[in-house]
């Protein structure tokens, strides 16, 4: 196929201006980089451009903290099977809710939007965990936000899009519910489902808040909740007390820069996903 | 034709018997995804009750000193700041809400690059400040642009400019540094969402639009634009229903003194009654209210939908 | 067929969620206490303490923590938790009845959820345990009078049901925790100018400071003064409420909403509301930062900035005047470690002979932090007897420092840092993790700075040992010293203030009746919001202005109700009080 010379001058203008949004959104990532590898002393003074005093005795201090391994596989472990949850539960509720055959379909779907902008406050959501049992237990990371009304608000708004179709033939052939949920659904939302897997395991990884109140347990504190112990910064009661628990800037940059880089490393596999359109027409045909 | 009327009937009672029968395999099937929802979403608003008491954690309900609307009261007294906190929280939604385009247009002129890699490298880059904590955020909005030893004054300094100009620090231009910084932000991740869309629409449509002689501007006005709409529209109306929650962190991060007035919004203000200084029943009043609000505003929003696209969209 | 499928599938699906929900239900007593019987073998304590450190999370397993072992018999489960997310995470744990065996009770509004949890009956009494199970703190009049005073300012009935830690002090007589610090070299430089008051020539010499020294090693501008503003409500405000009070002898007894305050030597409650007395402790520290403001020496940025921002600029010597003791250690090494030796901070003697009164030693009598024993916990001897463990000078010592031969020694009947000792990292993560060096920092019964009355040293002997602060002296000191012409630090300080030198503040005047909380809340942010505007008046003329429409306004937020309240219950307190302050004056050998 050939370009025109005009096709190819407008893309170059969105080509720049893209590359510039570009730069300016990964300078924290660079400058997070940057003093991770500096030594502390230059941190404190302050480094922008260039690391100043290279060094990885940043790293060395973070992975000295202890129960930073297990905390990386329980955040690990939460990920992958809170997303896979996710994808599955939500995925499956959210096309539920377009067959028109089910029942109370419209307000089983109210039902779970309205859930989006209900708030109870801290104190009966951690009642209700100890009631059933979710303290001390790695349920509790995975299963309460397995269903988000957010992600099958998508999922039901993409399927929507599809041509109808798809499903009808497939219910000729005499297909159950859940082969059609699994054989041909599945399959033709990937690009949806990928974004749903996105925002739940970034959303898994930075996850800490229920470990603070309902995990005391040794064994299954995730990453992300250690981090944020040694995040904290001062008040005056550490301040004159602790004398030492404080975190130079450092050592807190190097933190943020260890749990955003496994995001980095993996989302590229994720996103051709969605980056790729989804052949739909060898599906019809 | 009699005969033909009675077989047609006989028929349908069939259908109709194996309908119901589908029905119920169906609801069967969703059920246990309702018992999770109900379980985890609803039976914690069992805790909106405490609005309506003195609450004293540990203390069954039924002893606690009942004050009824007390606490809704409060909010409309004239000693709460409720009337500045409502304007903040409306004008920055309102904000929000009108550049909600701009990860859209994101989305398209992702989409127009040729070169796959390249998108997806830009894609990739502007997602980046979604993944960093609002105070590390804080820490390098503050080396760049604080009023003294900001870098950008610097470089004004150096240019020749005399005045420092105090981004972070200037009431009147708070509510818009705020939403530049939501779209630097969250530009690149929200239009994850877009770009999932525009990936699922069926290129046989694009195909026959090039057939009819279609350019690229006609290809994204004709195609691309009428196939996120939906997505687009859903996220507005949410968008609308959630007017009085913007988020906690980014304000609360970037309060200070000289801005408080304009960036105080809702969240900050419930977490600032609520817990800490632990008016634990205040803050489920407001919760409540907002609660209410959002669910009132959707379906206004709903209903309007349905009068002006002719459907509902919840 | 097809439907017998489809059935199973959502009876597996359902019965998937169920197990999942339903999970841990097999009973899991262990949980929540110890784990053996109770006498004479060891247990498991769940203890929330607070704490930041990495180390101090699960079963402790360190030097200290074996000794505990022996000792006591009991194994320390620590759940780390800090006073912010404590606030957060009791009231949920009260709700619930689940508490950990021994925990940490925030230090805002203490008594609220003392009250919360002994209406739940959550709460043990410990008072029938104290005469068996701990024989140390029997043995100390310090430590009784600490349970005098839980008795009468932290209890619904009379019984004790809180045992404060970290008792003593955190001084070392080398510096107060909190005071007017300010570059002494330069001070010499300038010639020592006379230095009246805080008002005005305390402004005027640091004016002239910063004249002097305007960039640092790196070249970025110094300003005598800053602050850490663009900090929340209740710690962006931390300047207003303390830099003048401790320097002049003073405590504010209400830091949430600063209307009352107390004089450290004599415990008198100063019957003024400093909201509206525009001659308070309040108005004056918002006044002098308005001056220095409009004199431009108050960096701009203090509005902007947080505490992090702040340390980082403190610690790369851009600031001139510092109040918080404990940022003087960093700055000192930033200045060693750029070869400039000779630069240094101490904190200035009282200004005037009206106020002879300095806050050198705080001496929390009460204890700083407050632990709590549930009464659900299955041993409560044991915990009882833990938090009496910590309660030994020896043993408190051994937190700090180890057992004795491996970091410091006896000689001649006092205990001595080894040379080495002094020279290591403390803060060392291997260090901690072996020997458990200070990560139970606040468990620990007694302050770092607290004199073991047996050897007349400090229990801490890495910080405030005699060889600790000799190792910490550094030309400004000594330059200090002959100036006024004395020996040691503690001993000028002593001698510049013949009003007293000790903060024995007992006060704990518990939370506001229901009626008035939620108007003090709202009156807490709108000082917050208010106040620093006063701070940046352009002219005087502006901040008499804006100062009378701040007045004006408090009153919508009964403020006088408020202030009545308060000085009621401090009156009170200081009545009832007095028994005790003086037990603990006597055994403190101060009249």
């Amino acid at each position: 196929m050939k370009i025109a010379p005009k096709d190819r001058a407008v893309n170059i203008v969105i080509g720049a201006i893209l590359f510039l949004f570009a730069l300016i959104c990964i300078y924290p990532l660079y400058f997070v980089a940057i003093n991770s590898f500096s030594s502390p002393d230059e941190v404190t003074k302050g480094v922008y451009f260039l690391p100043r005093g290279i060094t990885l005795e940043n790293f060395d201090y973070v992975f000295e903290t202890p129960l930073i391994f297990t905390g990386v596989i329980v955040s690990v472990s939460r990920t992958v099977i809170g997303t896979l949850l996710n994808v599955l539960f939500c995925g499956f509720l959210g096309y539920m809710v377009t067959v028109k055959d089910l029942p109370f379909r419209k307000w089983i779907y109210r039902m779970v939007v309205a859930t989006m902008y209900f708030t109870s406050g801290l104190i009966p959501w951690y009642m209700l965990m100890v009631k059933i049992n979710f303290k001390n237990s790695f349920l509790l990371y995975v299963l309460p936000g397995a269903i988000s009304a957010f992600y099958v608000v998508l999922i039901k708004t993409y399927v929507e899009s599809l041509p109808a179709s798809l499903e009808e033939s497939a219910s000729l052939d005499g297909a159950g519910t859940l082969t059609i949920f699994f054989k041909i659904i599945l399959p033709v939302c990937k690009p949806v489902l990928a974004c749903v897997a996105v925002f739940g395991a970034v959303w898994q990884w930075n996850s800490w808040s229920d470990n603070m109140f309902l995990v005391t347990d040794a064994k299954l504190q995730t990453l992300q909740y250690l981090l944020y112990r040694m995040m904290q910064s001062a008040s005056m009661s550490d301040a004159i007390t602790g004398q030492t628990s404080i975190q130079p800037m450092a050592i807190r940059l190097t933190m943020t820069f260890i749990t955003i880089l496994p995001i980095l490393l993996v989302y590229p596999f994720m996103q051709r996903f969605f980056v790729k359109g989804i052949m739909l027409g060898s599906v019809k045909g | 034709m009699l005969k033909y009327g009675s077989q047609q009937k006989f028929n349908f009672s069939i259908l109709g018997k194996a309908k119901t029968r589908r029905k119920m395999k169906l609801f069967l099937l969703v059920l246990p995804l309702l018992c999770l929802v109900f379980l985890f979403h609803y039976i914690p608003l069992l805790g909106w009750a405490y609005a309506f008491v003195d609450y004293v954690p540990g203390v069954p309900l039924k002893e606690m000193n009942f004050v009824g609307l007390k606490y809704f009261e409060y909010l409309f007294s004239d000693i709460s700041e409720f009337p500045t906190v409502i304007r903040n929280t409306l004008a920055l939604s309102l904000l929000k809400i009108a550049t909600m385009i701009v990860p859209v247009i994101f989305a398209i002129m992702l989409s127009q690059m040729q070169s796959k890699r390249y998108s997806k490298i830009i894609q990739t880059a502007s997602s980046i400040p979604n993944f960093i904590s609002w105070v590390l955020i804080y820490a390098i909005f503050f080396i760049f642009f604080s009023s003294e030893s900001g870098l950008m004054n610097k470089m004004l300094e150096v240019l020749g400019f005399g005045e420092s100009v105090n981004l972070l620090g200037n009431e009147n231009i708070a509510w818009g540094v705020q939403t530049a910084i939501t779209i630097w932000k969250q530009t690149g991740w929200d239009a994850i969402i877009y770009i999932a869309a525009i990936a699922g629409i069926d290129p046989a449509l694009y195909d026959a639009a090039a057939v009819d002689g279609a350019g690229r501007f006609k290809k994204i006005l004709h195609v691309t634009i009428p196939g996120i709409t939906p997505t687009f529209f859903v996220l507005f109306l949410m968008a609308v229903a959630n007017i009085l929650s913007n988020g906690f962190e980014q304000y609360y991060v970037f309060q200070n003194p000289m801005v408080v007035d304009r960036l105080e919004v809702f969240d900050t203000y419930i977490y600032r009654m609520g817990i800490v200084n632990s008016q634990y029943s205040y803050a489920t009043a407001m919760g409540m209210f907002k609660s209410i609000i959002s669910i009132v505003l959707l379906t206004v929003a709903n209903g309007t939908s349905k009068k002006i696209r002719g459907e509902s969209i919840f | 067929m097809k439907r017998t499928k489809l059935l199973s599938k959502t009876a597996l699906l359902m019965a998937m969620i169920l197990a999942c929900t339903s999970c841990g239900n097999t009973p899991n007593d262990e949980d929540n206490s110890g784990s053996g019987s109770g006498d004479g073998k060891t247990v498991t304590l769940k203890v929330m303490s607070a704490s930041t450190n990495p180390n101090g999370t699960g079963p402790m397993d360190n030097e200290v923590a074996k000794i505990i072992e022996q000792d006591v018999g009991i194994v320390m489960d620590l759940i780390p938790t800090t006073e912010q997310d404590c606030q957060q995470q009791l009231p949920a744990l009260i709700a619930s009845n689940d508490l950990p065996d021994v925990f940490f009770i925030p230090e805002t509004d203490t008594m609220k959820y003392i009250d919360m949890m002994h209406q739940g009956g959550q709460i043990l009494a410990l008072d029938d345990y104290l005469e068996e199970y701990a024989p140390n703190m029997m043995s100390d009049p310090l430590a009784q009078a600490s349970i005098e005073l839980k008795k009468s300012t932290l209890s619904p009935d009379g019984k004790l049901y809180a045992i404060g830690m970290q008792r003593g002090t955190y001084d070392s007589g080398l510096q107060p925790v909190v005071g007017q610090f300010i570059r002494w070299d330069l001070y010499k430089e300038l010639g020592y100018p006379e230095l009246k008051d805080y008002d005005t020539d305390l402004l005027e010499v640091l004016a002239q400071m910063q004249e002097l020294e305007n960039e640092n090693n790196e070249g970025e501008k110094v300003y005598a003064v800053g602050g850490w503003f663009g900090d929340a409500q209740g710690w962006g405000d931390w300047h207003i409420t303390y830099n003048l009070a401790y320097a002049e002898g003073y405590t504010c007894l209400t830091p949430g909403d600063r209307i009352l305050y107390s004089d450290i030597a004599t415990n008198e409650v100063v019957e003024t509301n400093a909201q509206t007395d525009k001659d308070s402790l309040f108005w004056r520290a918002v006044k002098w930062y308005n001056k220095a403001y409009q004199m431009g020496i108050l960096d701009p940025d203090s509005f902007t900035q947080k505490q992090d921002q702040y340390e980082d600029k403190v610690k790369t010597g851009r600031y001139l005047y510092i109040n918080p003791g404990w940022e003087i250690q960093s700055v000192h090494d930033y200045f060693d470690s750029t070869g400039q030796t000779d630069k240094g901070f101490t904190c200035l003697p009282p200004m005037t002979d009206d106020t002879d009164k300095f806050t050198l030693y705080r001496y929390y009598i009460a204890g700083q932090f407050n632990y709590g024993v549930s009464a659900n916990c299955k041993y409560p001897e044991k915990a009882v007897s833990l938090l009496d463990w910590f309660s030994s000078y020896d043993n408190a010592r051994i937190c700090y420092d180890g057992p004795e031969g491996n970091h410091w020694e006896t000689v001649d009947g006092v205990p001595t840092p080894k040379e080495e000792y002094l020279d290591i990292d403390r803060a060392d993560p291997e260090i901690q993790k072996t020997e458990g060096l200070n990560i139970m920092d606040k468990l620990i019964g007694y302050g770092y700075g607290t004199i073991d009355p047996k050897t007349g040293t400090a229990i801490d002997l890495y910080s405030s040992s005699t060889q600790a602060i000799e190792k910490k002296m550094r030309t400004v000191h000594k330059d200090m010293l002959s100036h006024y012409g004395y020996d040691t630090m503690p001993e000028m300080y002593e001698a510049l203030s013949p009003g007293g030198t000790i903060d024995m503040t007992v006060y704990n005047l518990g939370s506001l009746p229901e009626e008035l909380q939620t108007l003090d809340a709202s009156l807490q942010s709108y000082q917050f919001k208010n106040l620093f505007k006063c701070i940046m008046a352009k002219d005087d003329a502006e901040f008499e202005k804006l100062q009378d429409e701040y007045i004006d306004g408090l009153d919508a937020f009964k403020i006088d109700e408020i202030y009545e309240y308060w000085l009621g219950v401090a009156k009170q307190q200081q009545e009832e009080l007095k028994p005790v302050i003086s037990q603990a004056a006597e055994a403190l050998g101060i009249e």
